[in-house]
């Protein structure tokens, strides 16, 4: 008998104890335990005096990110903010579900701009409209003008930038002197003269260009020569001449040797001398500082000097759907804010702080990335509302398509219709 | 009469004991397996964003219909070519992990000089995670600066041409996960006889014969069970594909769990379509089901 009542304790107790892990995990908004690396009791609720930062920077951008917070709170805001570091795709599943459960919500968050078309529609956010009048800062032309507009959707504005961050040219300097030593005096180099110097580099087994991340390089070409992704802003038109011109075009010089072939790694032949034009993010910028290439930047590699539209994002901050009292919501406007004159540590990790305010700093002036924020119009920001479902599709054809592996007619058909079947399934 | 009964209720009432010891494991099983399980089933009919406020919608068999009879929609072309990748990589790889841990085993069962550390050797790569397996090896296979490329002298695009992106994901799967089979049937050709082999041996039988005769015999349920582990294991294939090959070349090796988390949880945003990917998972488990029951059929023991 005592044994009986002994092992029904036991599996009481170990029941108990489960139920209550359980139970800790899906209830800890009111109360976080105050081992948490917070300055401030990080209790959620309205009305508590600090900000919940939700942000997608986990490496050395998650640092800056910190320091510029770290400094915001030692000028004794009235809320001070907690930095919460999360990767990417974490935080854009976390968002919806914590918005839509009311609970755990932050109190502003870094969205990427190219996620508020959709997000607005399925109300995740709140319009920042009313509060961007009472702050009375943040106005339009203290920001970099691509950025700023594709922060509003269909005159609300959901989004206020924080950086660009966008596709440039590296191009290695002694290459350029010994394979085409003028084509950058007007700061753009064209598939013609590519098509003119990159034979003879060819022939030493040096690539006048390369294939990095397909689907940038594709939409900066598509839109160059004024494709368009979308008409009516839902049904992809992708499926065209021009689309089909770009991939053929880069196959062609794929399979001359002009551009890198399948399976190369373009930055190492870029850090090895093998390689002229590195199309790359402006992120990469310490990589290839460490590399000791004596390298320039410039705009995309176009079909028309004149146009030489560059693909970009923007991380935004957004303030998710909840109930959020006047003051806080300026104590968040404020933080932001700050943004507009303490971004450099920002810029500092490779990213263009959008702000104009730092095309003056003369730190800033010195970065190889500073140029990007010069001329807004060459900065190719999306507004589709399915761009998500239209990269992945990218992902899955335009470099295989490039290298030869997949029918050029082929992909475009399935992959245009791919994407519109998602629009009407979802 | 009356004392059969009151036998009986007090049988009844000790039997309660061993299910509050399984009690926890039942919770569990119930939280993390049964109810979603149920969920999964029922999303399968409905149409879904798993991420929204919106209650599932009920389509009824309508997601079934895309995904095996519209011919001319995404959903068939994709599920189609997912199932073909996925079933071709088990075809591949599920013989190599059980003939070779097997082969492997029977040598350290041997015991030669320095068994122990060549058994720990094969084991180690099986308490790696899928992120680190696959950064070792993109490493080993890249076309320019890759180990297996500058050994031999070749110019190989190993995870973007075929066959030899199938050969890639093939070996690291092997190398991932050899150890685990490996220790199972070490542990069963312990449990062999000595008796049986030595008479055999008296008899005159030779290795091949004392092998297929005895001691496979001997570890048939060993066998029966790494066999519809490892099957159900390699249907499952999702992390090698995604990390070294992305699915390509030409959606070769765009395996169908790729395809159902594309669906369910699209990668660079989208709305989730969870009722489609549902019924493709639905699909995929019912058929593994089916081919694990199968298995357990021909090999399993015999009673």
């Amino acid at each position: 008998m005592k044994k009986k009542v002994l092992s029904i304790l036991l599996a009481t107790a170990m029941t108990l104890s489960l139920t209550a892990c359980g139970g800790s995990a899906s209830t800890d908004g009111g109360a976080k335990p105050a081992s948490t690396e917070t300055p401030a009791p990080a209790n959620t609720a309205s009305g508590d005096k600090t900000i919940e930062f939700w942000s997608v920077f986990t490496g050395g951008d998650g640092d800056a990110m910190q320091q510029i917070v770290d400094e915001y709170n030692a000028t004794n805001p009235e809320y001070p903010v907690v930095h919460r570091m999360m990767a990417q795709e974490d935080l854009y599943t976390n968002l919806p579900l914590a918005v839509n459960a009311g609970t755990d919500v932050p109190d502003v968050a870094i969205n990427h701009v190219d996620r508020i078309p959709l997000n607005s529609e399925n109300n995740i956010y709140l319009a920042l409209d009313d509060y961007i009048a009472a702050n009375g800062n943040i106005t339009a032309d203290k920001y970099n003008k691509a950025a700023w507009d594709a922060g509003a959707v269909n005159g609300k504005r959901y989004g206020i930038p924080l950086d660009v961050h966008g596709y440039l040219t590296y191009y290695n300097k002694d290459l350029v002197e010994k394979y085409c030593p003028n084509v950058l005096d007007d700061g753009v180099v064209t598939f013609d003269e590519i098509a003119e110097f990159g034979p003879t580099a060819a022939a030493d087994g040096v690539y006048s260009y390369a294939l990095t991340w397909a689907r940038n390089e594709f939409q900066e070409w598509y839109a160059q020569l004024g494709g368009k992704v979308t008409e009516d802003g839902v049904e992809p038109t992708l499926n065209n001449d021009i689309a089909k011109k770009v991939l053929l075009d880069w196959k062609d010089n794929i399979e001359k040797g002009i551009c890198t072939q399948d399976g190369d790694d373009p930055t190492n032949l870029f850090g090895q001398g093998q390689l002229i034009f590195l199309p790359e993010g402006t992120w990469m910028i310490g990589t290839l500082k460490s590399m000791g290439v004596n390298f320039g930047t410039t705009y995309a590699i176009s079909y028309d000097a004149n146009s030489p539209l560059s693909w970009a994002d923007s991380h935004q901050f957004v303030i998710p759907r909840k109930d959020i009292d006047a003051a806080k919501a300026e104590g968040v406007m404020e933080f932001i804010a700050y943004f507009q004159d303490h971004s450099l540590p920002w810029a500092e990790v490779g990213q263009c702080p959008a702000t104009v305010a730092i095309t003056d700093d003369a730190a800033f002036q010195e970065m190889p990335q500073a140029f990007f924020l010069q001329d807004p119009s060459l900065i190719l920001i999306s507004d589709y509302k399915y761009y998500g479902y239209m990269v992945s599709a990218l992902d899955a054809f335009v470099a295989e398509v490039a290298f030869g592996k997949m029918d050029v007619d082929e992909a475009l058909a399935t992959y245009n219709q791919q994407i519109s079947d998602n629009i009407k399934n979802q | 009469m009356g004392k059969a009964i009151k036998a009986g209720a007090k049988k009844k009432k000790t039997e309660i004991t061993p299910y509050l010891f399984i009690a926890p494991q039942i919770i569990l099983f119930i939280v993390f397996f049964l109810v979603p399980a149920c969920m999964g089933i029922y999303a399968a009919f409905t149409r879904w964003n798993i991420l929204s406020n919106e209650l599932p919608t009920f389509v009824g068999l309508d997601n079934f219909k895309e995904i095996f009879l519209n011919t001319e929609s995404t959903y068939y072309k994709f599920f189609r070519a997912g199932f073909k990748n996925t079933v071709t990589f088990v075809l591949l790889s599920v013989p190599f992990c059980i003939v070779l841990p097997l082969l492997m085993a029977l040598a350290i069962n041997k015991k030669p000089w320095g068994h122990k550390f060549f058994q720990s050797l094969f084991y180690m790569p099986t308490v790696l995670s899928i992120s680190t397996v696959i950064l070792i090896w993109y490493y080993m296979f890249n076309k320019n600066l890759g180990l297996i490329n500058n050994l031999f002298h070749l110019k190989v695009n190993w995870v973007g041409a075929q066959p030899y992106a199938w050969f890639a994901i093939v070996i690291v799967t092997i190398w991932w996960t050899i150890g685990q089979n490996l220790v199972i049937y070490l542990a069963a050709l312990n449990g062999v006889s000595q008796d049986l082999l030595e008479a055999a041996e008296v008899d005159g039988a030779g290795p091949a014969r004392k092998f297929f005769n005895i001691m496979i015999p001997s570890i048939r349920n060993q066998l029966a069970y790494t066999f519809v582990l490892t099957t159900v294991a390699q249907f499952n294939i999702y992390g090698q594909p995604l990390m070294l090959t992305g699915g390509g070349p030409n959606n070769s090796t765009n395996v169908l769990l790729m395809v159902i988390r594309d669906l369910a949880f699209p990668s660079y945003g989208g709305n989730s379509i969870s009722g489609l990917a549902s019924a493709m998972a639905l699909v995929m488990g019912s058929l593994m089901i089916v081919i694990a029951l199968l298995q357990y059929r021909f090999i399993g023991e015999r009673e």
